[in-house]
């Protein structure tokens, strides 16, 4: 009898406790708000009509997000957030030009306009770091490969009042004009508001990388390519001679033997304006590269090049051509390989090394 | 008689009343005993490399800084040991702006024209002082903090 009761008394706690539970979670679900993008467009139109993933040297292109705000609680004098990760050399916060149209527009239609968000605008739960940290550090740079890109973040111009059961669209257009440099890269997009300001969950923000590879063509440089492994890769790209620069050797970017070796070595030559060439083919503990761990195929030497090549303080080096190596020297690793790898080029009687320019934008 | 004494009485009274109001207003303390004087910021010494980060990554360990030394002497002098990419390449001459709160640091070249003013920051560190540059001596994309410490070797 003692023992019925308690279990009736169990089975109601139990219920309540379902009841309360199951309460909290549909309020929880009645005041949650959701962002999100429904696509995003890196295509543009050719000159014959068709859609194509790439842009010519020095056009414009447009980039286009479209996404809808499902609003469960009200929100007041909010700006929305778009960020655009794109190449550094695109200059994106001087160049970029970024409008939208939303239904929470008394005209649906009008075409509005957002700006670079200062520096000095922190996101409301970014814990002191300005947008742009936030998202390096959170996203960084995606699916690319090559981290010389920027994260930069736009604001509405205008700010709006959400209310509970709103279930605006929008569509916002991120025109900018594409430089004079060939390179591919998986455009990144962002989206958030003032009111969340890069909070932890993800309702309220979404990010999402292009699966497609957008391209600029038409230059005249080798293209730069963020969206392959590729075995050789050099940080910061836009160097000059005074930077210290970090040379990598990714060993898992395609069949080669030097990624089974131990020790992997940078040579090369230096070539200064002045007409000089300072080589280094010596394989010692300066010109050996550190693996980044035991089970990695990544090899790294971060060096100071006038120092590295022993360049004269009256010259200035135009561009380095460089290779990596094993310990006697027998196997390298240069441009040549790549593109074999990469492309298919048939391996030519005498390899060309890689190329790195020194050039400041 | 009575009178007198009441006249005597009165005198004393207008004299402690003098006295009184004389002894409240007579010193007037112009020292503030709880200020401590600030002490003025010597940045003089020989400065090695701790940490540099390049566009804020940590690179200190992927390559030999330990060999930098920046001597800035206190004849007001300066010069560079085991030369690594720095605001300046020659020897000369540096100043603060304010040696009580210094807020630029300059360096002036030998048969330099002008100098070069440096923001920096002077945190104290694990009890030590540390200084703390931020300079773009190759591309001016490229930001570098160097965090020097006073060699202890000196």
């Amino acid at each position: 009898m003692r023992r019925s009761t308690s279990q009736r008394v169990n089975k109601s706690t139990s219920r309540k406790a379902l009841r309360a539970i199951v309460t909290a979670v549909l309020i929880a679900a009645a005041v949650i708000s959701c962002v999100y993008i429904d696509e995003f467009i890196v295509t543009q139109t050719d000159e014959n009509g068709n859609e194509v993933t790439w842009s010519k040297v020095n056009t414009e292109a447009t980039f286009i997000l479209r996404g809808h705000i499902e609003c469960h609680e009200d929100h007041n004098g909010v700006n929305f957030i778009v960020g655009f990760l794109a190449p550094r050399s695109w200059k994106v916060a001087d160049k970029a030009q970024v409008t939208y149209k939303c239904d929470l527009s008394e005209d649906h239609d009008q075409i509005l306009t957002m700006s670079v968000v200062p520096a000095t605008s922190l996101p409301k739960n970014g814990n002191g770091r300005t947008w742009v940290e936030c998202l390096n550090q959170e996203y960084g740079v995606g699916t690319n490969v090559l981290d010389d890109m920027d994260w930069v973040v736009f604001q509405t111009d205008d700010k709006f009042d959400i209310i509970n059961n709103q279930f605006p669209t929008y569509t916002i257009y991120i025109r900018v004009n594409v430089g004079d440099k060939n390179l591919k890269f998986h455009p990144g997009i962002f989206v958030n508001h003032t009111d969340d300001g890069f909070s932890g969950g993800t309702d309220h923000k979404k990010v999402l990388f292009s699966p497609e590879c957008f391209e600029v063509i038409g230059g005249t440089n080798m293209t730069i390519d963020y969206c392959n492994d590729h075995f050789n890769k050099v940080s910061p790209m836009s160097s000059l001679q005074n930077d210290y620069i970090t040379f990598t050797f990714k060993g898992s970017a395609g069949e080669n033997l030097l990624a089974a070796t131990t020790d992997v070595y940078l040579q090369g030559t230096a070539y200064t304006y002045e007409g000089g060439q300072y080589t280094v083919n010596t394989r010692t503990d300066k010109t050996r590269m550190i693996r980044e761990n035991a089970y990695s195929d990544t090899y790294n030497i971060t060096l100071w090049p006038v120092d590295y090549f022993g360049v004269p303080v009256a010259e200035t080096i135009e561009h380095i051509e460089y290779y990596f190596c094993n310990n006697d020297g027998t196997i390298e690793v240069t441009q040549s390989d790549d593109d074999f790898v990469q492309k298919g080029v048939p391996i030519p009687n005498v390899k060309e090394k890689f190329i790195f320019r020194f050039e400041c934008e | 008689m009575n009178k007198k004494a009441h006249c005597f009485s009165f005198l004393i009274l207008l004299f402690s009343l003098a006295m009184l109001m004389a002894s409240c207003s007579t010193y007037y303390d112009e020292t503030t005993p709880y200020a401590v004087k600030e002490a003025m910021k010597d940045l003089s010494g020989s400065w090695r490399l701790k940490t540099v980060t390049r566009n804020g990554v940590n690179i200190t360990n992927q390559m030999d800084f330990t060999r930098f030394r920046l001597n800035l002497n206190q004849d007001g002098s300066y010069s560079i040991q085991n030369y690594l990419p720095f605001v300046v390449s020659g020897n000369g001459t540096w100043t603060v702006n304010d040696p009580l709160h210094p807020m630029l640091l300059s360096f002036k070249e030998e048969g330099a024209a002008k100098g070069i003013d440096l923001d920096f920051s002077y945190p104290v560190v694990d009890g030590s002082r540390a200084l703390s540059i931020t300079l773009s001596p190759g591309c001016h994309t490229n930001s570098y903090v160097y965090t020097l410490y006073r060699d202890k070797t000196e």
